[in-house]
């Protein structure tokens, strides 16, 4: 049974339903270059820096190109012997300056101005164009061998072709940049996720949105580092090393020949293999978040898990998550090898082609022993820079999936793209005009329930479990919106006020109760920030939590761990009680607030409830008489409909009312205990 | 300014008083080279099981790269010596290739067409090079990932073991954000110290060797050059050390921290929404995640100096021999072991030999560099391993006794004996606590909330263990029996309905993975949850997303008491079962519950005077003991008992006098 969601809730298109079918979905070249334009606007900000260190790249690089010509100096005119001038192949305009200053020297006097001219390049650039040892700047640390661990290293994404001070400042530079767009990439993820509509939690993990916030952004980063570098800095290499063939090696015509053409014929390989790695990298991520979301799931409820003796149930379930989130990365890997292979043998075939030419040029005089040094160093910059451009698109197509995912809930509807702007004072009255709701792909949970309220009543939601009662709280108090009929405060559309003022109309205190892992006064002070110790001492008075609080090792500045899991279940419903008593807000939602109360706090709490209803309206959902017997109005709900509204003595009098025969059960159930009250 | 760091001073809510510092600063100064090294051996249990793959990885690898460099000196021979610069072979050539000794050894230069025709050799020697270079590294290299992430996948099912083998008490304290980051991003080190530091330094000290022995060969001096260079390179290494390892665990712990607080954003996410705190959330959110960038800029930045200024020593050495060996070429010295290198035909400077001992001298310094390199990246690495360890060492604090036994058929009675425990020392929970409860007995606690009702069920179930006292089960001690024994017997429907994201029958059957449907249905109907489970839309096969927000609270509830129904163990606890219930179901419930409990032993927390009726013997919980106990006639029976006011609390709260269906009620029992 599929079941469509009206839009005006955002039930259902918040980032979570993707999370488990995303290995299914194929992203198009399209929505490819959809994402990079999107990303490209995110990064817009940061341009000047982004310039900056593309200028720093072709500065580095302009010296790589630069440091082959030395060498070729010490083989042909200290190794070699041949004097200066006599070169077969002429040096490009670039390098004959240098060429210039060497005329006349000894072959010992030329190895010293090598030696000084590297030694200022070492401490400029720290680069010496041997090629062999690594002499670039990188400061990445080791990373696991799956998708998340590896993000690790993106987020922190930096690096420069040259070492030495040049390195350094690059280096500090883009890592700077890098941190400022993942910071706010992190912020606006999270920032989202927090404000999507209470519906979310339907579906949605939250492995999966710790995955999305922290190993997704970076993907966003390093793709526009990326596109916006690496192509500018590449295309500036291969087009000064072709040009420099032309220039200094057109004797030997197939050199040209093979410049021309390995970028070409490399990238093309690349471009091929782009739909597999896509959906391989995909497959990847989607069971790398399925792993996270499983162990989140064991440890969040480990008291569950031991005290059912699951504990190898779950142990089973998370290392087959985990099997599969490597198996998938293999896979992934695997492919990433064979275009390394490919694009290798490809490389090889290419310098055997020029081997032959080239060493005619040699034997017969027409290029020098230092040439064929040359001309490898830039063959190696040619296969490097252009598999580098390759490598850019496979890349991308690995972080187009992290992307997506990042703009998934950055697009996920917020209650605030739900909500108008306008503002209210505190309200007075409150309608309900007949509203329908339904969760995603569930029954519906809501039809057609009409109710009003006034500050000053108080009102009881009443009905068998599952009857719709909190569901109707959340629709009347705009937590949801109801997909069919409208909620009135003063006679203004909740869907038009701005958020700040719907939320400030309503404190909300849940049936499951939640602490934060902060001290006593600030889970009540969420409530209303404003309040100082003597009111929140007051709610938690009232509430009955000012005892136990006093107990604690520094009373209300003690903090209470990981959701609140020092506290018992009672505990942190009377917290979340005074949460809801230190607010000032017109209405006053609690749903079942006495459920885990011991009798004596509940009598005390009901006393309260009665004193609040002057100031508020109240809306209670209780299966208990006392609660609900003074009510002004009790809107008794049937599997989702609105079934009778009235006082206690109203609803009574009605032979075979639907809340005459609940409250009857009720007697019925508590008659000995009457009896026995009497006696 | 454009490198103007994120700065945390200016943004509001950033406050070093977030950062708990005794987390962040903790173990530093423990962090010597030795305790480096008994991290790194404490890997051993987890790379046991694929010692038998490393060794083949490193055999082939070492066999690879013989070959390589071999293949490499004797194509530079060819090209280098040969074809570039017309010098004679060595003899080694003329074996290998079956070469005419007359036109290439014994000549002055090589002719023309005797170059030209060297170039086939060329060719033919790079083939094999180039599959094995290509072809066998990109075999070898998906091997070893196989065989790091079987590792890396042991190690992390034993972190999930240890962290589930912990007692409650431990997860009161600890953050479940940081568990993953634990588990994900520090476990995932151990295939890197595998890599760097088992593998890869003997290695890379390998090659520096040969390379050293080749170019002392050539020329001694030059190896002297490369000899003198490792000092600056270990006095780097020895310089860095500290503060590297310092920075990297100030940046891991700042990470993990942040992620603690996204974790626990989205799990109280309706409170944050209701609340209207989303402000102040991200706020602090945004002050963690800059100290975490800040953290991580300070370390990397560390690590990439340490590369730069290695390099710079690096570069020097390389420098000076280079130009040492160009010019040793242009004066066309004697190499200094000239017999042997003249099966090469490298008896004397020239463009072969200055190619082949340059390439020496690269391959030997780079393999120093890359030692530098792996040495800083191990800071980090042992950090990760640090913490790893620190939960893999904790001992669980529940385990089986040496003598453990496995439960007998539960016969009699279950007992608490001067029970006392609390989660905190100073601020115990119960003192002294005494209760027996018998084999078809029905025994209700009661007792304010936080009496500790909760928490005596949960040392019946070692979640914890008493600190005084003992509790028994047929006359033995809980402590002397099997945990999954014990934990098979007792069943529990725990007060926060917990469910998982699978299915209704997969969340019913949870306990016992091997139970039949039929069994299920049996249980959803004792629970009362067959009807509504039935108006699913797929049944019993629907899945419940995380946390099952799908459902209701009574739903979810009854759900809980299926789950703990199919176990069939003699022993049930019910805490507060029916509090999300309606009053008719709740009787029904508790009707079948009365009726499937007869032979077994039951205990029920509630605070409903109508769920307490159903019980045999009712025990009133206060300042940590069992302050009455007995039936409920016998209770209401004490003036001024504490069960009689809790009565008379409840049905005034329940049953106001001007009701008229108690009115009705109070005339028939007249």
């Amino acid at each position: 049974m599929a079941i469509t969601v009206s839009d005006s809730t955002g039930a259902g298109n918040g980032p979570a339903s993707s999370a488990n079918s995303a290995a299914d979905q194929t992203i198009t070249t399209r929505e490819t270059f959809a994402l990079l334009g999107r990303s490209l606007g995110f990064v817009w900000p940061y341009r000047r820096q982004i310039a900056v260190k593309l200028a720093l790249t072709v500065l580095g690089l302009a010296i790589v190109l630069f440091l082959p010509w030395p060498l070729k100096v010490l083989i042909d005119h200290v190794v070699m012997d041949m004097a200066v001038g006599t070169s077969p192949t002429p040096y490009p305009p670039y390098v004959s300056w240098f060429v210039e200053l060497l005329h006349g020297l000894t072959p010992l006097q030329i190895t010293w101005t090598v030696v000084g001219v590297s030694l200022l390049g070492l401490i400029a650039v720290g680069a010496f164009g041997t090629g062999v040892a690594q002499d670039t700047a990188s400061g990445g640390v080791s990373e696991g061998l799956d998708t998340a661990t590896q993000s690790e290293n993106q987020a922190n994404e930096s690096g420069s072709r040259v070492s030495g001070l040049l390195g350094l400042f690059e280096y500090r530079y883009q890592l700077r940049v890098t941190h400022k767009i993942n910071h706010a990439l992190r912020t606006l993820v999270f920032g989202r996720l927090l404000r999507s509509p209470i519906t979310r939690f339907a579906d949605a993990s939250i492995g999966d949105a710790v995955y999305r916030t922290m190993y997704d952004t970076p993907a966003i980063s390093r793709v526009c580092f990326d596109i916006l570098v690496l192509p500018v800095a590449n295309a500036f290499v291969l087009a000064t090393v072709i040009w420099t063939t032309f220039h200094s090696f057109s004797a030997v015509p197939e050199i040209v020949v093979v410049a021309c053409l390995a970028a070409p014929m490399v990238l093309l390989l690349s471009f091929l293999m782009t739909g597999l790695t896509r959906r391989r990298s995909l497959a990847s991520r989607a069971a790398g978040a399925t792993t996270t979301a499983t162990m989140e799931e064991g440890m969040s409820n480990v008291v569950a898990v031991q005290s059912l003796g699951a504990e190898g149930r779950q142990r089973s379930e998370f290392a087959a998550a985990s099997a599969r989130s490597f198996q998938r990365f293999r896979s992934y890997l695997a492919l990433g090898l064979l275009v390394i292979v490919v694009q290798a043998t490809i490389g090889t075939g290419l310098v055997f082609y020029v081997f032959f030419p080239i060493c005619e040029a040699v034997v017969e005089g027409r290029m020098s022993a230092g040439d064929f040094g040359v001309v490898y160093a830039y063959f190696l910059q040619i296969v490097g820079n252009a598999s580098g451009l390759g490598a850019m698109w496979f890349n991308l197509q690995n972080n187009v999936a992290g992307m997506r995912r990042v703009f998934e809930a950055a697009d996920a509807r917020t209650d605030a793209d739900i909500q108008g702007s306008q503002q209210i004072p505190p309200l007075r009255t409150l309608q309900v005009e007949n509203a329908s709701f339904r969760y995603v792909a569930g029954a519906d949970a809501l039809i057609d329930v009409s109710l009003q309220g006034r500050v000053g009543e108080m009102v009881a939601l009443v009905g068998a479990t599952g009857a719709g009662k909190s569901t109707l709280a959340y629709v009347l108090s705009g937590l949801a919106h109801p997909h069919a009929g409208r909620v009135l405060f003063d006679d203004v559309d909740t869907r038009h006020l701005s958020l700040d003022c719907l939320r400030r109309q309503v404190a909300f205190v849940f049936q499951e109760p939640f602490a934060f892992d902060d001290t006593a006064t600030n889970n009540i002070a969420l409530g209303n920030p404003t309040a100082n110790a003597a009111e929140i001492q007051a709610a938690a008075r009232t509430a009955g939590a000012h005892t136990f609080i006093g107990n604690l090792a520094d009373g209300y500045e003690t903090r209470l761990g990981r959701a609140g899991s020092t506290l018992s279940v009672g505990q942190k419903q009377r917290l979340a009680i005074a949460r809801g008593l230190v607010s000032t807000a017109p209405v006053l939602v609690l749903d079942e607030p006495t459920a885990a109360l011991d009798p004596e706090t509940e009598s005390a709490l009901v006393q309260a409830l009665q004193t609040e209803r002057s100031k508020r309206l109240l809306v209670v959902i209780a299966h208990r008489l006392s609660t609900i017997r003074s009510a002004d109005r009790i809107c008794f709900l049937e599997a989702g409909r609105l079934v009778e509204t009235g006082t206690h003595e109203e609803l009574m009098t009605k032979p075979n009312g639907a809340y005459r025969r609940f409250v009857e059960l009720q007697d019925a159930a508590r008659e000995s205990a009457h009896d026995a009250n009497q006696a | 300014m454009a490198e103007a760091p994120v700065q945390a001073a200016d943004l509001p809510g950033m406050n070093n008083a977030e950062l708990p510092d005794a987390e962040v600063n903790t173990h530093t100064d423990e962090l010597n080279f030795r305790r480096v090294v008994h991290i790194f051996g404490r890997t051993w249990p987890f790379i046991r099981p694929a010692s038998r793959h490393l060794l083949i990885f490193v055999a082939i690898s070492v066999v690879a790269a013989v070959f390589s460099a071999a293949c490499l000196f004797i194509i530079t021979g060819l090209m280098n010596g040969g074809i570039i610069g017309g010098r004679p072979l060595g003899p080694l050539h003329v074996a290998i290739y079956g070469l005419d000794p007359a036109v290439f050894v014994e000549v002055e230069e090589l002719a023309p067409d005797a170059r030209l025709s060297l170039r086939w050799l060329v060719i033919l020697t790079t083939i094999p090079l180039m599959v094995v270079v290509i072809g066998a590294g990109a075999l070898l290299y998906y091997y070893s990932v196989w065989i790091f992430q079987g590792i890396n996948q042991r190690m992390r099912v034993a972190l999930i073991d240890r962290l589930q083998a912990q007692s409650l008490a431990f997860h009161a304290r600890a953050h479940t954000g940081d568990a993953i980051y634990r588990v994900y991003q520090d476990s995932a080190m151990v295939t890197q110290i595998i890599r760097q530091i088992f593998l890869e330094p003997p290695m890379f000290a390998g090659r520096y060797l040969f390379g050293l022995a080749i170019v002392a060969a050539f020329d001694l001096w030059l190896a002297v050059v490369l000899a003198v260079t490792v000092a600056p390179i270990l006095l780097l290494g020895w310089k860095f050390s500290s503060p590297l390892r310092q920075a990297f665990r100030r940046a891991r712990e700042r990470n993990s921290h942040l992620t603690s607080w996204i974790q626990e954003s989205n799990l109280g996410f309706r409170v944050v929404k209701a609340t209207a705190s989303e402000g102040q959330r991200e706020r602090t959110f945004t002050a963690r995640s800059v100290a975490a960038f800040e953290a991580a800029f300070a370390a990397r930045v560390k690590l990439v100096l340490l590369g730069i200024l290695a390099f710079a020593a690096i570069g020097v050495a390389l420098l000076i021999s280079q130009s040492t060996a160009a010019w040793l070429a242009n004066t066309q010295a004697e190499t200094f072991a000239r017999n042997l290198l003249l099966g090469f035909g490298f008896a004397l400077w020239n463009l072969g030999s200055f190619t082949a001992a340059t390439g020496r001298i690269g391959d030997s310094l780079g393999s120093l560099n890359s030692l530098i390199a792996t040495w800083g990246r191990a800071q980090d690495m042992a950090i990760g391993l640090g913490r790893v360890f620190e939960i893999l060492d904790l001992e669980p604090d529940i385990e089986d006794a040496l003598d453990a036994v496995p439960m007998a058929p539960f016969a009699k009675d279950v007992r608490f004996r001067s029970v006392s425990f609390g989660y905190r020392l100073d601020t115990p929970v119960l003192e002294g606590l005494d209760l027996t409860a018998r084999r078809g007995e029905i025994v209700a606690l009661i007792g304010a909330t936080g009496s500790g009702k909760s928490t005596l069920m949960s040392l019946l179930l070692r979640l914890a263990d008493v600190q005084a006292g003992s509790i028994e089960i047929d006359g033995v001690d809980v402590r002397r029996l099997q945990v999954a024994s014990l934990r098979t017997n007792v069943s529990i429907a725990t007060q926060e309905n917990v469910l998982f994201s699978d299915t209704v029958l997969e969340n019913i059957r949870y306990a016992v993975p091997g139970a039949s449907r039929q069994a299920a249905v049996a249980a959803a109907k004792v629970a009362c949850a067959d009807e509504f489970i039935e108006t699913l839309a797929n049944g019993y096969d629907t899945p419940l997303g995380e946390r099952a927000t799908k459902l209701s609270s009574g739903q979810r509830q009854r759900l809980v008491i299926a789950r703990a129904i199919i176990k069939d163990a003699p022993i049930l606890i019910l805490d507060e079962p029916t509090a999300a219930l309606d009053a008719a179901t709740e009787a029904r419930v508790l009707d079948n519950l009365t009726r499937w409990g007869e032979e077994r032993c039951v205990f029920l927390i509630t605070h409903r005077l109508s769920t307490v009726r159903r019980a045999d013997r009712v025990a009133l919980l206060q300042d940590g003991r069992i302050a009455e106990v007995g039936s409920h006639d016998e209770l209401m029976g004490l003036e001024n008992g504490a069960y009689r006011r809790f009565v008379l609390t409840e049905s005034s709260l329940h049953s106001p006098s001007d009701d008229a269906a108690s009115r009705s009620s109070a005339a028939t029992s007249d």
